[in-house]
C-alpha cells in the first residue's frame, strides 16, 4: 500500500482502558507513507480516536509500538518537542484558547520552536493567515469567530510548525460542506507542498472521498484498507 | 514570546473576574496585615538601637535579667560614679515608666538627664514650641501622637502627679513611634512622677576609647552582679519582652503569609482544574510540562504582586484609622509603613505566587493529555 517507504511503522498495536476491562485497540498492523492521506472509517467506539492519540503520542499503548523513521515511541527522549516539531493535531471542535486571538493561537504552536525567531514566526502567521482566508480576522478572540474560522484557525495552528505528520479527528465534523471542502483542500495542498502524511479520523464520506487510502475499523480491529 | 505570555496570563487573570477579584481581595488583606507586623516589628528591631547608636552612646546599662526597659532599675549612685569616671565621654540616664493619665489612656514618661543634646543626636525634633529649660523643672515637651490624640497644645498644663502641674513648651516628634506617645520631662521629675526616686532606668554611655568597650564591659559585670553592661546594639537582645514580642509578631506573619499561601493555592487549583482541556491542548501542540507550569505560576505571582502593591498601599490608612480608633495601641503602630520592608515584600509575594501555583500545575499537567482533552 505504500506510495514510498515506509515512514510511520505501526506494530501489533494493543490498548486497554479501566485496567483490562475496556479493549480500544486490538492488534493493530499498520504502515503509514509519506505524502498520502489517510481516512480512519468506522463506527463510533471503534478505537479510530485512540489509534490516532497514540499514533500522536498523546496516549501510550498497553503493548506493541509504533515506529516513526526508524525511531520507537519508547525511544523518543522529548515527548513535547517531538509533537511539536513532528505532529500537528486537529480536533473535531477546534480547541483554540479562548484567552489568545486568533493570531496568537497560531503563534502559540511556534512559540518555543527554536528553528524560528521570532520575525519569521509572525512571516509565517501572516502567510497561513493569508492562506486560510483569515487575515481580516487575526485579532479576533475564539468567542467572535464563526465554526468555520475556528476550525481554519485550528488548522492554521497545525501546519504552523511544517510538522511531517497532521492528525485530523473529524475535522470537518462541526463545520458547513463549504467549509468542509475548504480544509480538505488545504490539507491536500499541505501533503502537496510538504509530502507529509495526513490521518483523518472521520464518518464523513466526502473526507474518504478525498483520501489516498481508506482504512475501515470495527471493534478495535482493522478490518480493511483501500485505495482510491 | 514574552509578550504573548503575559498577554495570555493577564487576560486568564480577568477571564474568570470573580475568583482573581476574591483572591486579590483576600491576599491584599493578608499583606495589608503583614505590612503593619513587620512595621511594628522594624521599629523595635531597627529603629531604636539605630537612635542608640545614632546617640553616639557605645554602652548601655540595664539591671540583670529585666525583661524590657520598664522593669529594670539601677541605683542613681552607679549613675553618680559614672558620670565621673575618666574612660566615659558622655553618660546620659534614662528613666521611663507608664503613667496612667484616665483609665482609658496610659502615656510613657520619658526622664532624660541632658534632654536636649541626646534629643538631638537621636533625631527627636520639636516641630512646635521649643525645648524645656533644665532649670524649670515643671516644663515638659509632649510627643506628637499624644499631643494629637490627647488635643495637646504648647503652653497646656498636665497633671502628671498628685497637684504637682506641667507646662508643655513644645512638642517632638520621632520616627521611633513608640516615643511619640509620650512626654520628656526631666530625669529628676521623671523619678519623681514614677516614684523611682533612688533610681533609674537605664544608663548610656559613650566612651573616650571605643576599642576599650569590650574590656569595661568585661570589668564592669564582673564587678556589679546586679547589673549588665552590653553594647549599644544588643538592646533589643537583652529584654526578653522585647523579644517575646518580636517572636510574637514573626509567629502571627508567618501563619498570616501561611493563610496567604492556603488562598492562593485554593485558587489555582479551580484553575488548572477548569482549565484541564486547555492544558491537554497546549501539550499537544508540543508546550512542555515545564512551560505549562511556569504560565501558571507567573499567573500568580502577578496575581501575587497586583495584591503586594494593594496591601502594602492599603496599610496607610489602616494605620491612620487604627491610631485613631484604638489610642492604646498608639505606642506599637508606627507613623508608616516602613519601606524597608519593601524588597522582602517583593520576594514573599513573588515566593507565594510561585509556591501556590506549582502543585496544583504540577498535578494537573500529569494527566494523560487526551483525557484532559476530551475533559468536560
Amino acid at each position: 500500500m505504500s506510495k514510498n517507504s515506509t515512514f510511520i511503522d505501526i506494530q501489533q498495536l494493543t490498548k486497554y482502558y479501566d485496567n483490562g476491562l475496556i479493549k480500544a485497540l486490538s492488534d493493530i498492523n499498520l504502515e503509514l507513507s509519506k505524502g498520502v492521506m489517510y481516512a480512519l472509517e468506522g463506527p463510533s467506539g471503534c478505537g479510530k480516536s485512540t489509534l490516532l492519540n497514540i499514533i500522536g503520542t498523546l496516549d501510550t499503548p498497553t503493548s506493541g509500538d509504533v515506529i516513526y523513521e526508524g525511531k520507537t515511541q519508547n525511544s523518543l527522549t522529548n515527548l513535547s518537542d517531538f509533537r511539536r516539531d513532528f505532529i500537528g493535531f486537529i480536533f473535531q471542535f477546534h480547541h483554540l484558547i479562548p484567552t489568545l486571538t486568533l493570531r496568537e493561537n497560531i503563534d502559540s504552536a511556534m512559540l518555543f520552536n527554536k528553528r524560528y525567531t521570532k520575525l519569521q514566526r509572525a512571516e509565517k502567521t501572516d502567510k497561513l493567515l493569508q492562506e486560510l482566508e483569515l487575515s481580516h480576522r487575526q485579532n479576533a478572540y475564539v468567542k467572535h469567530l464563526s465554526g468555520g474560522e475556528r476550525q481554519r484557525g485550528a488548522i492554521a495552528r497545525a501546519f504552523a510548525n511544517e510538522p511531517q505528520l497532521i492528525l485530523a479527528d473529524e475535522p470537518t465534523g462541526n463545520v458547513d460542506s463549504h467549509n468542509s471542502q475548504i480544509i480538505l483542500h488545504k490539507m491536500q495542498e499541505y501533503i502537496k507542498e510538504n509530502n507529509a502524511t495526513v490521518v483523518i479520523a472521520t464518518h464523513d464520506p466526502i473526507v474518504s472521498s478525498y483520501a489516498d487510502y481508506n482504512i475501515i475499523m470495527q471493534d478495535s480491529k482493522i478490518i480493511s484498507q483501500k485505495s482510491n | 514570546m514574552y509578550q504573548i505570555l503575559l498577554h495570555y496570563t493577564m487576560r486568564n487573570i480577568v477571564r474568570s473576574k470573580a475568583r482573581s477579584l476574591f483572591t486579590i481581595v483576600s491576599i491584599s488583606l493578608i499583606i495589608n496585615l503583614y505590612t503593619i507586623l513587620a512595621s511594628i516589628a522594624s521599629a523595635i528591631i531597627v529603629q531604636l538601637p539605630d537612635a542608640i547608636s545614632r546617640a553616639q552612646v557605645d554602652i548601655f546599662i540595664q539591671s540583670k535579667f529585666a525583661s524590657n526597659p520598664l522593669s529594670s532599675l539601677v541605683p542613681i549612685e552607679t549613675f553618680n560614679i559614672l558620670e565621673k569616671d575618666e574612660r566615659v565621654k558622655n553618660c546620659n540616664a534614662l528613666i521611663i515608666g507608664k503613667k496612667k493619665l484616665s483609665p482609658k489612656a496610659s502615656i510613657f514618661i520619658l526622664g532624660m538627664q541632658d534632654v536636649a543634646t541626646f534629643a538631638n543626636r537621636t533625631g527627636i525634633s520639636v516641630t512646635e514650641g521649643r525645648f524645656f529649660k533644665s532649670e524649670n523643672l515643671n516644663e515638659i515637651l509632649v510627643g506628637s501622637k499624644l499631643a494629637k490624640v490627647m488635643h495637646y497644645k504648647v503652653g497646656d498644663t498636665i497633671e502628671l502627679s498628685p497637684d504637682k502641674f506641667y507646662t508643655i513648651t513644645g512638642i517632638y516628634s520621632t520616627l521611633i513611634s513608640m516615643l511619640n506617645t509620650g512626654v520628656l520631662v526631666h530625669k529628676d521629675e521623671a523619678q519623681h512622677i514614677l516614684n523611682k526616686h533612688k533610681h533609674v532606668s537605664m544608663i548610656f554611655l559613650g566612651l573616650q576609647n571605643k576599642d576599650s568597650t569590650e574590656a569595661f564591659i568585661k570589668k564592669f559585670n564582673s564587678e556589679n552582679k546586679s547589673l549588665q553592661a552590653s553594647k549599644s546594639g544588643e538592646l533589643t537582645q537583652n529584654f526578653t519582652s522585647i523579644q517575646n514580642v518580636v517572636h510574637l509578631i514573626d509567629a502571627i506573619t508567618l501563619l498570616t503569609l501561611l493563610v496567604a499561601i492556603a488562598v492562593m493555592m485554593n485558587t489555582f487549583i479551580m484553575a488548572t482544574s477548569e482549565r484541564t482541556k486547555e492544558i491537554g491542548v497546549l501539550s499537544a501542540i508540543g508546550w512542555g510540562r515545564s512551560k505549562i507550569v511556569a504560565v501558571f505560576m507567573l499567573e500568580a505571582v502577578v496575581l501575587a504582586w497586583i495584591s503586594a502593591i494593594i496591601g502594602y498601599l492599603s496599610a496607610y490608612p489602616t494605620i491612620a484609622l487604627m491610631q485613631k480608633y484604638f489610642i492604646s495601641l498608639h505606642a506599637y503602630l508606627p507613623q508608616n509603613p516602613e519601606a524597608g520592608i519593601i524588597p522582602m515584600l517583593v520576594l514573599i509575594t513573588t515566593s507565594i505566587g510561585a509556591i501556590s501555583a506549582l502543585f496544583p500545575a504540577l498535578y494537573a499537567t500529569k494527566i494523560n493529555i487526551s483525557e484532559a482533552i476530551r475533559y468536560e
